[in-house]
């Protein structure tokens, strides 16, 4: 009996041991910011996307990213040719240990192709017409998939976001047009089940690329905003303004660094404190993070 | 209505069996659980966890079939290198097969002691690959089974599903309540996880088994 009571209680010490923290430095570490706010048709412009971009690039820089493996754009400088050009460059220099960051803020569309399937949309800026900069889940997906680093993040701060993420192998209990509930769990259960059998789907980028977090389900919008609801200044995306106070909020352990579940939670339950209790059921939006087993330091 | 009417299922089942030489039983017991996880392209890493367990099983003198339903739950691991694994935590049911392989039955429990001189005593351990009806000892054995899981990443809305093959050996201490005994457990786990590459566990449990039928007096069976 004794010796069943040691070796069990041996046995969980052992366990807990196991997983303890090691050294979370990220290592060499590699970033893309893109923000878009100035397109070319006055009816689109946006007030704080390009701001955003140079915020996120602030803090990567300041949070020990080297300023030359931080690539940031705005507006008229963030074209589709461009990322390409800087996609290259990363991927020239970046190693499968690298952990490289994607960031956008900008426009987002979901649209229904012919086939009844939906397409998300991000906008760069093109000198003519808005819609020739965008860049579909899949198309996005194939230009990331150059960079050969194991570890990537993408940050996106636009509407509809939440589609470009692989919906496998876990199944959002989150609507992708979220209104305040939550999906029934038993129909949920049963969806994650059936799925377990089915063969997966390409098209957005699935969990074995990056993890993704992005400011909205894929039928949301997404807000940037002058003050929040208690006047404090934002001139941000709402997104992004959590995003920027997550390296001194989010850090969940106390252990210096945040991952993308840490700043993921924290923007998350921001947003339905801050904003969510304010707005109609039409308008309120959640944060979605891709599903699969990985989380990522980020900074 | 339902809750009456398995109820009256269960009373019904429970007073036929003895005729049918199967124990009914219930256990309520806890796991802890060293998880070793690898994603294709990442290494090995080790995460904690537990579950608490409640068991139905229907036994035979020779093996065992037990339903079982929990909850469980495993710690991220460690972040070195700058990643690691989500920890997560759901339900899930197991079904399992167990096989009683020796006993240790120092009063004769189960066994008559007809015939055998005052004083004297039954061996340590028999060879008997029956259960103890009664009185103390022990009964050692192996089992092997499936599960069927339903996972939430912490911190997130992602369920997942995924299924499991597992082994185990259990050693059962009856105690001097007849009705009771406790049961530990040292269970293998694969789980069949589409997000991972590998994915298993190792642990030990330690649990209550309550014997709701009637277990036969000494020198019975």
């Amino acid at each position: 009996m004794k010796f069943f009571i040691l070796s069990f209680a041996a046995f969980i010490v052992l366990s807990s041991f196991l997983s303890c923290t090691l050294d979370p430095d990220p290592g060499e570490r590699y970033a893309i910011v893109y923000g878009v706010a100035r397109y070319i048709e006055p009816a689109n412009q946006l007030e704080y996307s390009a701001d955003d971009a140079l915020a996120v690039g602030e803090l990567l820089k300041s949070r020990g990213y080297p300023a030359d493996n931080v690539i940031v754009r705005t507006d008229t400088e963030a074209t589709k040719a461009q990322l390409e050009i800087d996609i290259d460059t990363i991927a020239q220099r970046a190693s499968s240990d690298s952990l490289f960051v994607f960031y956008y803020s900008g426009h987002g569309v979901q649209w229904k192709s012919l086939d009844g399937t939906d397409h998300e949309y991000i906008f760069l800026y093109h000198p003519v017409r808005t819609l020739e900069g965008g860049i579909g889940d899949s198309e996005l997906m194939q230009i990331l998939r150059k960079i050969p680093s194991k570890r990537k993040v993408v940050l996106l701060d636009s509407c509809n976001s939440g589609g470009f993420m692989g919906d496998f192998p876990g199944v959002d209990l989150i609507p992708a047009d979220y209104q305040g509930t939550r999906a029934d769990y038993l129909r949920a259960a049963q969806k994650a089940f059936v799925k377990y059998f089915a063969n997966v789907e390409e098209g957005d980028i699935p969990y074995t690329e990056a993890v993704v977090i992005a400011a909205g389900g894929a039928q949301e919008l997404t807000f940037e905003a002058d003050f929040d609801f208690k006047k404090n200044t934002i001139a941000h995306g709402i997104f992004t303004y959590y995003l920027l106070k997550a390296p001194t909020s989010a850090d969940r352990n106390n252990d210096g660094f945040i991952t993308t579940l840490e700043a993921y939670r924290y923007i998350r339950s921001q947003i339905e404190k801050d904003w969510n209790r304010y707005l109609s059921t039409e308008e309120v939006f959640l944060p979605r993070i891709s599903g699969g087993p990985l989380d990522l330091v980020i900074f | 209505m339902h809750i009456i009417s398995n109820f009256a299922l269960f009373a019904i089942l429970v007073s036929a069996v003895p005729a049918f030489s199967i124990d009914v039983s219930h256990s309520l017991s806890s796991r802890g659980t060293v998880g070793i996880s690898r994603m294709e392209g990442f290494d090995f890493k080790t995460q904690g966890g537990n579950s608490i367990e409640l068991a139905t099983l229907l036994e035979w003198p020779s093996f065992a079939i037990s339903g079982i339903l929990g909850m469980h739950g495993a710690e991220a691991t460690n972040l070195g290198g700058g990643w690691g694994y989500r920890g997560y935590e759901g339900a899930h049911a197991r079904l399992q097969m167990e096989f009683p392989l020796f006993s240790g039955i120092p009063s004769a429990g189960g066994v008559s002691t007809e015939g055998i001189p005052a004083g004297d005593s039954m061996p340590e351990e028999t060879e008997s690959r029956e259960r103890p009806r009664s009185g103390s000892g022990f009964v050692a054995g192996w089992g092997g089974g499936g599960g069927a899981f339903f996972s939430r990443y912490r911190e997130t809305e992602l369920l997942l599903f995924y299924p499991s093959a597992y082994t185990f050996l259990f050693f059962d201490w009856y105690t001097a309540f007849p009705r009771v005994r406790i049961r530990y457990t040292v269970p293998f786990e694969w789980y069949f996880r589409k997000d991972l590459a590998v994915s298993f566990s190792l642990g030990l449990s330690i649990g209550v088994v309550y014997t709701w039928t009637q277990p036969a007096g000494k020198g019975g069976k």
